[in-house]
């Protein structure tokens, strides 16, 4: 049950078949390739300090419809929180971060050039960016 | 004309043109460019970007793919029939690479990785790929 508007929201244990969805926007689609680029899956600064984790949803409780509001021309891409475990990150469930946004989690752990290449093979592009505009 | 952008018209007039055109594009990005906060990429970090993918070049590599990072920081790529390498520049931690070597069908055959502490030890990676 997703929280009422006023109430603190809930901590969920995120299960290892749980979807995260990560928003892919079109300078990290390598039109040449038809890929990703492995960057898309570096960890986020965030306030201006360096941090250990990025932003992903949970597609449960935050469809990829609501992950592209407001992202016009981003892309989609899809990794179980069990991918993210087989490459030492954890995904812990942080609501808080993002204000109405319930299905707000981290990806956390260090993310190196060899795992991001590994995060971008185990992830699946469900909406593919639209090209860079000239 | 910013800074970086003066600079940039500077370290890229070696480049191809689609590819001094990345950088010139990564250097223009704006806070937020992401959707998850992602800062502007540091002009460090861009500097260092070109000078690594000059270096591939006079090489003989190919113009590689350039990305930004959500953590300020630029993404090179490169993909030829038998490799694959990305190099990873985030400010103030260790260059990081991946190598992979790959099969006919695609797949990594070998892999190396690691931090990358010196040209040398770059020149060394390209060296292997052409």
């Amino acid at each position: 049950m997703e929280p009422s508007e006023n109430a603190e929201p809930a901590l969920l244990d995120v299960p290892d078949e749980a979807i995260m969805l990560r928003r892919i926007p079109p300078w990290l689609f390598n039109s040449d390739k038809g890929a990703v680029f492995d960057k898309a899956f570096a960890n986020d600064r965030i306030e201006g300090q360096t941090t250990d984790r990025h932003s992903v949803n949970w597609e449960e409780h935050t469809s990829i419809d609501d992950t592209l509001v407001g992202h016009s021309g981003f892309g989609v891409a899809a990794i179980t929180a069990a991918g993210y475990g087989e490459e030492n990150q954890s995904i812990e469930h942080s609501p808080d971060r993002v204000q109405g946004n319930y299905g707000h989690c981290d990806a956390v752990g260090a993310k190196t050039a060899r795992v991001q290449r590994r995060l971008r093979q185990k992830a699946e592009l469900r909406v593919r960016p639209e090209p860079q505009s000239q | 004309m910013t800074t970086i952008e003066t600079t940039l018209l500077r370290n890229t007039s070696a480049l191809p043109d689609d590819l001094a055109e990345q950088f010139r594009r990564i250097a223009g990005l704006i806070e937020n460019w992401n959707g998850y906060g992602g800062p502007a990429i540091e002009p460090d970090c861009i500097e260092d970007a070109v000078r690594i993918a000059k270096m591939g070049l006079a090489m003989g590599l190919p113009a590689p793919g350039v990305a930004p990072g959500g953590d300020g920081g630029i993404g090179i790529e490169w993909a030829t029939e038998q490799w694959e390498l990305s190099i990873d520049i985030t400010p103030g931690t260790a260059v990081t690479y991946a190598l992979d070597k790959l099969r006919s069908d695609g797949a990594a055959s070998e892999e190396s990785d690691g931090t990358l502490e010196s040209d040398d030890q770059i020149r060394s990676i390209f060296a292997l790929m052409v």
